[in-house]
């Protein structure tokens, strides 16, 4: 099982800065944070920071021989709010230098103490503990009181950029393909990055058909792509890497995207959904970025709320051609970057509940609505554009998160929104929203019997004695 | 919107798993176990309704094909739910009469 540690770039500052301060009793802060879990079908446990709760000063004990002695109130303030947010709760601290922290043996059994003691108030939960340098971070999680703990394989600070890295990375297969060209700007790492970050592409007709295709260009090798439909001849004015084999033999269009990103990244892994997306949300669970390139306002509405949950930045593109007053035809559109702690789509105006009741009463019907090869492929190039400069940033420049399209003067350009509603915190999503309210544990990994953990237990405390006493046991069955 | 206490109360007592949840500026009431009897039969599913909305909707973990129409697939909340055209069930009704409205279609 792979598990991945997800943060939002605010509360990632917010910790380091408290931890960073001095304590009047400590020698240094610690603190918990309180988090969501989601499990993704391929097994990824992906664990979705919520709020940090530090540690109260008046709640630290004076003792010269660790970093920081916190006492039993502490304890059960942090219990108190994993029992009352039915919530995992990880202990959080700080090695003050940059580079990859490791738990120290204090760190470590201490850990070992308290972490199990969580399971007691919320017990469908994964509880651990992290430990954070200034740019990096280790972490370990239970998934039982009783089981030993399992590393964090990833961790993920979401903002605008990201900030990822592994923890052990395994050694990377020496890809065909030659990205000099884009890693001289992008950096040395950005191929790594892009081969191990997954993406979710919603929906893949004119818009989602050129993402995929650019995706696999640039070298992403994960992917989770969704779409019901199969390939029209309407569909070829624009469906990037669809054929007329395809309409002949009434292919879908994931088959048709899936036949790009393999002729470009032989070895991708690609999560087929050919239904509808909503079937196939485990899959984008443990998305890293998910383009939603959709024609109703009720899917984007839907995919926003879903990257929220879990801590997706969401890149949306829309186009529309609509008749003027004076016959002629306008084309405009945007693209919409949507990202935890900025503004979302209805801070942008891009979704209102009018527009989407309207769309619901005429059953949602976007079908046989004009759409053009060109306009699509720019607004597609501009998602992918917003895409690197999260995943890997070129310049010191973020990209803004609005940006609108006019077909006619063929421009795309930085909207004017966003001197307004960047300064303003969204009012609709709160940090209560994030993580699955479903989450059990005990559905993916059942509980081991007690009697057997017991056992396990006696037998370690019979080794433990041996090997004070220099002498050694041999167990030859566990059950004897 | 927010869901009156008095209201809640009242479901409650009749379905004791109701929980309630939010996602962006939506209130729920979710239904772990829910008795539905459709065509003679009880079936449990798991239920959602939405009464934020001046038109409240009823979403379902499984689909009833033979009972409403126009059946659609929804991802609220981070799960699925299928839903049907029905609407002009008011969220000024008293909650368990929105659940008794929209549980009717299906019987």
């Amino acid at each position: 099982m792979k598990v991945i540690f997800k943060i939002e770039k605010g509360l990632w500052e917010e910790i380091l800065t408290h931890l960073s301060q001095s304590n009047p009793v400590a020698y240094e802060q610690v603190g918990f944070l309180s988090c969501g879990a989601v499990l993704s079908k391929d097994n990824t446990l992906v664990i979705l920071a919520r709020r940090y709760h530090p540690v109260s000063n008046n709640h630290y004990l004076a003792d010269s021989t660790v970093g920081a002695c916190i006492n039993t109130d502490a304890i059960i303030t942090a219990l108190q709010v994993s029992l009352s947010g039915k919530c995992s709760m990880f202990h959080v601290h700080l090695h003050p230098h940059k580079g990859q922290p490791e738990f120290s043996k204090v760190d470590y059994d201490s850990n070992h103490k308290l972490i199990p003691d969580f399971f007691s108030v919320t017990s469908h939960m994964p509880h651990g503990a992290v430990v954070l340098s200034f740019n990096r971070g280790k972490g370990m999680v239970w998934l039982s009181k009783y089981d030993a703990p399992v590393s964090i394989n990833e961790f993920m600070v979401v903002g605008a950029p990201m900030k990822t890295w592994q923890i052990s990375s395994p050694p990377r297969k020496k890809s065909i393909r030659d990205f000099s060209r884009q890693e001289s700007f992008l950096g040395p790492e950005s191929s790594e990055i892009l081969s191990r970050i997954k993406v979710g592409i919603v929906g893949l007709g004119g818009g989602g058909s050129h993402v995929v295709q650019q995706l696999a260009h640039i070298g992403v090798k994960r992917y989770t792509i969704c779409d019901p439909d199969k390939v029209e001849n309407s569909n070829l004015n624009r469906l990037v890497g669809a054929t007329v084999n395809d309409v002949r033999h009434k292919h879908l269009k994931t088959r048709a995207a899936t036949r790009v990103i393999k002729s470009l990244v032989s070895d991708a892994q690609i999560n087929v959904v050919d239904k509808k997306w909503s079937s196939g949300l485990a899959y984008l669970t443990d998305c890293s970025v998910i383009f939603g390139c959709v024609d109703t306002l009720k899917v984007r509405d839907e995919l926003e709320r879903f990257c929220r949950r879990n801590l997706i930045p969401y890149i949306d593109i829309g186009m529309v051609v609509r008749k003027n007053d004076d016959g002629f035809f306008r084309i405009s559109g945007q693209v919409a970057l949507s990202i935890s702690e900025s503004s979302c789509l209805r801070c942008m105006g891009i979704l209102n509940e009018e527009d989407i009741k309207e769309e619901a009463q005429s059953y949602g019907d976007a079908g046989g609505q004009p759409q053009v090869v060109w306009s699509n492929g720019l607004l597609a190039s501009s998602a992918v554009g917003i895409f690197m400069s999260l995943i890997c940033p070129w310049s010191s420049e973020p990209a803004n998160i609005l940006y609108e399209y006019s077909g006619n003067e063929h421009t795309l350009i930085s909207s004017l929104k966003c001197k307004y509603i960047n300064k303003s915190k969204c009012p609709h999503y709160t940090c209560a929203d994030i993580g699955n309210p479903f989450f059990n544990l005990k559905k993916f990994f059942p509980m081991k019997k007690t009697c057997t953990i017991g056992m396990r237990s006696i037998i370690q405390k019979i080794k433990d004695y041996y090997a004070r006493n220099n002498r050694t046991i041999k167990v030859l069955d566990e059950r004897s | 919107m927010t869901i009156s206490q008095q209201g809640f109360q009242e479901l409650q007592a009749i379905y004791p798993c109701a929980r309630i949840l939010k996602e962006s500026n939506c209130c729920y009431i979710y239904f772990s176990e829910m008795n539905i009897s459709s065509d003679g039969k009880v079936v449990k599913v798991e239920a959602l309704l939405d009464c934020t909305n001046k038109d409240t909707k009823l979403y379902l973990g499984t689909r009833f094909p033979n009972k409403g129409q126009n059946w659609t697939e929804h991802a609220i909340i981070g799960k699925k739910w299928h839903t049907f055209s029905y609407s002009g069930v008011s969220n000024r009704l008293r909650l368990i009469d929105i659940l008794a409205d929209h549980l009717r279609v299906l019987e």
